[in-house]
């Protein structure tokens, strides 16, 4: 009886404390299961649901307790997780930041560079924040609520930085909503563009008119950007500077083993701790609530109003213009880079297989990583005002 | 239709009170920031379409 009692003492002191918790520390052992089921058969952002979806399993384990408003853990993982969370995303959002370096360094901004007027696409593919930011505050107070439409930038960190910034207490449902619609972007993205685009509109050709890009243009371009985003919305400049560090690295040609370390190693280390420490805030007393369903309902009008702005704004330029352009590829600019850009070039192919529109939507896709970092900058801007 | 306006704030506000969401006032609050951010990030794509597009020129020059 002793050795039963010693072995589950952690089980039975968390039940004397709550005897409902560990209901619910089951039902997220099920999300958790969920997240890893998504990653591992249906490959869905497996580098993050995978971490999430197991860090999710370790900080639900019992020995927890809530004892007047606080904490209580007796679960060794819990704290390790507690601190990584604490120096990695709770102190100077330090995470995010560093991924940034590893995705600038994979960016290849020149199809953008050889088409500067995509990043009107990668503008308009924001609308979805700014509307979901106005529908989310019916629900949710302006910090949350603008945390909430910062999903809609299809971009992990961006949204991780924002949320944090301002001190949003639904991060964990945040990012869950974040990364889950970016792996859905292949199922949500082709019915939106169906829906607004006719046949005619989607065989419309587009051909490469693209001049080759000088280098001194690829090296300017990142600094001359983090210059303008920090004059324009400090607050997104470490954002973007990150962002446009990494890029520096790759296009200076002097530095190529930095860069494709930051590619590959940095952000593969990065990405593996992010996950299972945005998991640390994946604790059922926190996540079990209604606002979970209501946060991933708004992410993905969110998601759906950023796909349709692309698509709408690209289709009023062709009121105008005599070469006209594919409304689809103003889909590519919700970032989640490549994979918006590549269902774009999927979707031309199956409606007419010699229609490469790849390197047009990749430019817009491109367009939209930096885009969503200015959309966050801004919005953080008028939060702090 | 003033009946129906009538029934369609009273439910509205009868939410917003039993839920304790911000409600209408919070969307009035966001209603500019919305205006902004979109004038907002139409203005700074524009700055650097025209940065690029003027390095282009340059660089197509030499």
């Amino acid at each position: 009886m002793q050795l039963i009692e010693a072995l589950f003492k952690p089980i039975i002191e968390q039940m004397e404390a709550d005897p409902t918790l560990i209901l619910k520390q089951m039902a997220m052992w099920i999300i958790g299961g969920i997240l890893i089921y998504l990653a591992i058969k249906k490959d869905m952002e497996p580098t993050l649901l995978l971490p999430m979806g197991f860090g999710a399993i370790l900080v639900n384990l019992p020995g927890i307790a809530e004892v007047g408003g606080e904490t209580v853990a007796q679960n060794g993982a819990f704290h390790t997780l507690e601190r990584l969370f604490s120096i990695g995303i709770d102190n100077g959002e330090l995470m995010p930041l560093i991924l940034f370096i590893g995705i600038g360094a994979m960016i290849d901004f020149g199809p953008l560079l050889r088409n500067p007027k995509y990043m009107i696409f990668g503008a308009a593919a924001q609308f979805g924040i700014f509307f979901t930011l106005c529908l989310s505050a019916y629900f949710f107070d302006l910090n949350d609520a603008a945390s909430i439409a910062i999903i809609g930038a299809a971009d992990g960190p961006t949204a991780i930085f924002v949320a944090q910034t301002l001190n949003s207490k639904y991060i964990a449902p945040i990012m869950v909503a974040a990364y889950s619609y970016m792996a859905l972007v292949p199922l949500i993205q082709p019915v939106v563009i169906k829906a607004c685009t006719t046949k005619k509109e989607r065989l419309i050709r587009m051909e490469d008119n693209g001049k080759p890009v000088s280098k001194t243009t690829r090296i300017l371009f990142p600094i001359i950007v983090t210059i303008l985003v920090g004059f324009v919305a400090p607050d997104a400049v470490s954002l973007i500077g990150f962002l446009m560090f990494g890029n520096l690295i790759r296009e200076c040609g002097v530095l190529d083993s930095l860069s494709e370390t930051a590619q590959k190693v940095l952000a593969n280390l990065v990405t593996i701790f992010l996950g299972i420490t945005i998991a640390f805030q994946m604790r059922a007393s926190e996540f079990l609530q209604w606002e979970t369903l209501l946060i991933m309902g708004l992410g993905l009008f969110a998601f759906v109003f950023d796909t349709f702005g692309g698509v709408m704004i690209a289709k009023l330029m062709n009121l105008f213009l005599k070469k006209k352009i594919n409304p689809m590829i103003g889909a590519a600019g919700i970032s989640a880079f490549p994979m918006a850009g590549r269902v774009v070039n999927k979707m031309g192919l199956a409606e007419d297989d010699q229609n490469f529109l790849l390197m047009h939507a990749i430019g817009v896709n491109v367009s939209g990583q930096v885009a969503s970092v200015i959309a966050g900058g801004l919005i953080l801007s008028f939060m702090a005002g | 239709m003033n009946f129906l306006t009538t029934v369609a704030t009273d439910v509205v506000n009868t939410v917003t009170e039993s839920t304790g969401f911000p409600g209408l006032d919070g969307v009035m609050k966001a209603l500019p920031y919305m205006g902004y951010g979109m004038v907002g990030i139409f203005f700074v794509t524009g700055v650097i379409i025209l940065t690029v597009s003027l390095l282009n020129k340059a660089g197509s020059k030499k």
